[in-house]
């Protein structure tokens, strides 16, 4: 079973099918890896039992000639703040430490239903919050391609399990960028759905308006492959989107001759890394080698993106963990009173980057400066939002732009400057507030060796397009291809 | 110094309690980050409508309906402090019954 690790899902799906190794055969030397791999952080809980008690049915699923789907016996990993009915969901906070969800969140038990195996719960920022993986209760993730640098956030357990090889894909989730950014910052392939493709049901709530579940992988089929899993409507999430989602497997392969991509100017600005720019342009190249063509748009309204998220992010944040009160779960302090016990409660079980979002937020919803802020934020948010549609009416089918500014910065590096860690995320928020479809993709390495990601950014529910150009991309580059060098792997 | 706003009136209403130096801290970058957002004033937003989201799905409604829920125990074991059936509260009025 050598190798076996750098095999996609689609390879690991042929193999289980033409009865090569077994579910459990995988699932054991993916849990053996992440044994050896424990110092990145990237999991919060591994599953031993109930990983292999799963692998062992999806094993006999097949035996018995039973009904079986592409994922049966396929092992992931989903983010700790996607609840399950077993195990702990932590969401990275002291908070949730000993939580045990008593239901299973919708894009999971869709996942579990086409027989899937969960191998475990991934490290995230707390509730979601960061950028860097280092505002996790637990313990920062470490990047794989080098371990003194962040593996982003706030999805970095799912990233690096993925680029590590802890895993062949996983879940992440996205509210700002949280999937997308720590996807380049780890070479890997990862997708944040339009608003309203996967059902929100046991995600436990950030911003609502902007919180989606995702596909994190190898490469672009296999986040179709995920995605034309967990998407669709559910009635248990009324934002949750009555569009049909299409058989992304079947449909990858496209010719993008005349497909048009733009390239919005005002992404290439001072804050991009040289080398982030130069590696873009490349990509831009490969595809109009493959007859897309390449058209500058403008997104008039990109600079306020980052002012209005930060308003409008907090706003929802203070408003949905209003419900942490120590009394029906979670942490309690101990306390005389009901007012005590809520603050004590709160102070102890949060850490520093939820209390600012919280008082912010508080600050922007409270009756004097509604108006002025959070109002305000939400007309801007309207702006972005045309922005897009006007550049997708017309002009363009797709628009590519980076993903970071920059490369993973070192651990340590922005913890005390919350501004400049929000500004990492100047090329993912826009996307959210629009609501849109966008993957990032690997199209390139630094000179010190990290990790260079782009994003494609499609039409509201125009997923595919975005597979179809990136599975293009991808037949034709070796960069999502390419691993860290990990130290301690004794397998075989 | 002053600051746009009051970080010790906000924690209390946002049921924290903030040591000296998380005050101290807090103000700061409070203050820091309302300065960064107030960008926002360049914007003329006079002819705009606020999104509260984007993708024009509407509220449904569904019947009102009751259902048998398997889950009582598992959430009766969450809770922190408990009598029997009941989840235990430090007291929330006055014995003299104010």
């Amino acid at each position: 079973m050598a190798e076996l690790w750098q095999s996609d899902l689609w390879e690991l799906s042929e193999g289980l099918e033409k009865r090569e190794f077994s579910s459990k055969e995988l699932t054991q030397m993916f849990l053996e890896r992440i044994a050896h791999q424990e110092h990145l952080g990237c999991y919060l809980s591994v599953f031993e039992e109930k990983a292999i008690e799963q692998a062992e049915k999806a094993d006999a699923r097949r035996a018995a000639g039973d009904e079986v789907t592409k994922l049966t016996g396929v092992p992931l990993a989903i983010k700790d703040i996607i609840t399950l009915n077993y195990g702990t969901t932590t969401c990275g906070s002291r908070f949730l430490e000993d939580y045990r969800s008593p239901f299973t969140a919708t894009a999971a038990q869709r996942l579990l239903k086409a027989g899937t195996v969960i191998l475990g719960k991934t490290n995230l920022d707390e509730f979601g919050m960061g950028s860097s993986n280092e505002n996790s209760a637990f313990g920062p993730v470490k990047n794989p391609w080098d371990t003194s640098r962040v593996a982003g956030g706030s999805s970095g357990g799912s990233a690096a399990a993925v680029a590590a090889r802890l895993c062949p894909a996983a879940l992440g989730t996205d509210t700002g960028g949280s999937i997308r950014q720590p996807s380049a910052f780890c070479n890997v392939t990862g997708l944040k759905p339009s608003y309203g493709r996967v059902s929100r049901y046991g995600l436990v709530a950030f911003a609502s308006s902007l919180d989606q579940i995702g596909p994190m992988g190898k490469n672009a089929r296999d986040c179709a492959l995920i995605s034309e899993c967990i998407f669709g409507r559910d009635i248990r999430d009324s934002t949750s989107a009555p569009n049909e989602v299409p058989l992304f497997s079947s449909l990858l392969e496209r010719d993008i001759k005349g497909l048009r991509i733009g390239v919005p100017k005002e992404y290439f600005r001072e804050e991009l890394s040289s080398e982030i720019a130069s590696a873009i342009h490349k990509g831009l190249g490969e595809l109009e080698k493959l007859g897309a063509e390449i058209k500058e748009v403008s997104l008039p309204h990109t600079d306020f993106a980052t002012a209005a998220y930060y308003v409008i992010v907090p706003a929802e944040a203070s408003s949905n963990l209003s419900r942490f009160d120590g009394i029906r779960y979670g942490k309690r302090a101990d306390a005389q009173d009901l007012i005590s016990l809520y603050a004590k409660s709160r102070s102890e079980g949060f850490g520093p980057e939820v209390k600012r979002r919280i008082l912010i937020g508080t600050f922007v919803l409270s009756a004097g400066y509604y108006d002025a802020y959070y109002v305000k934020a939400q007309r801007a948010r309207a702006l972005i939002a045309r922005d897009f549609e006007e550049a997708f009416s017309e002009k363009v089918d797709v628009i590519a732009a980076p993903t970071t500014p920059t490369t993973p910065f070192l651990l340590g590096e922005k913890t005390h400057d919350p501004i400049s860690m929000y500004l990492n995320d100047i090329f993912t928020v826009p996307v959210n507030l629009a609501g849109l479809p966008s993957l990032s993709l690997p199209c390139g390495q630094n000179s010190s060796g990290l990790p260079i990601g782009f994003q494609l950014i499609g039409r509201a529910f125009d997923e595919l397009t975005l597979f179809q150009v990136a599975d293009a991309f991808q037949k034709t580059t070796d960069w999502h291809l390419r691993t860290p060098e990990t130290k301690t792997h004794s397998k075989d | 110094m002053t600051t746009k706003a009051n970080v010790e009136n906000l924690a209390t209403l946002s049921r924290l309690l903030l040591s000296s130096e998380e005050k101290a801290a807090l103000t700061q970058e409070v203050d820091a980050i309302l300065t960064y957002v107030e960008k926002l004033n360049e914007l003329d937003t006079s002819n705009v409508d606020p999104a509260r989201q984007v993708h024009g799905v509407k509220n449904v409604y569904r019947k009102d309906r009751l259902k048998a829920s398997q889950l009582r125990d598992r959430l009766l074991e969450l809770a922190p402090d408990r009598e029997g059936d009941f989840i235990r509260v430090p007291l929330v009025i006055n014995q003299d019954g104010e």
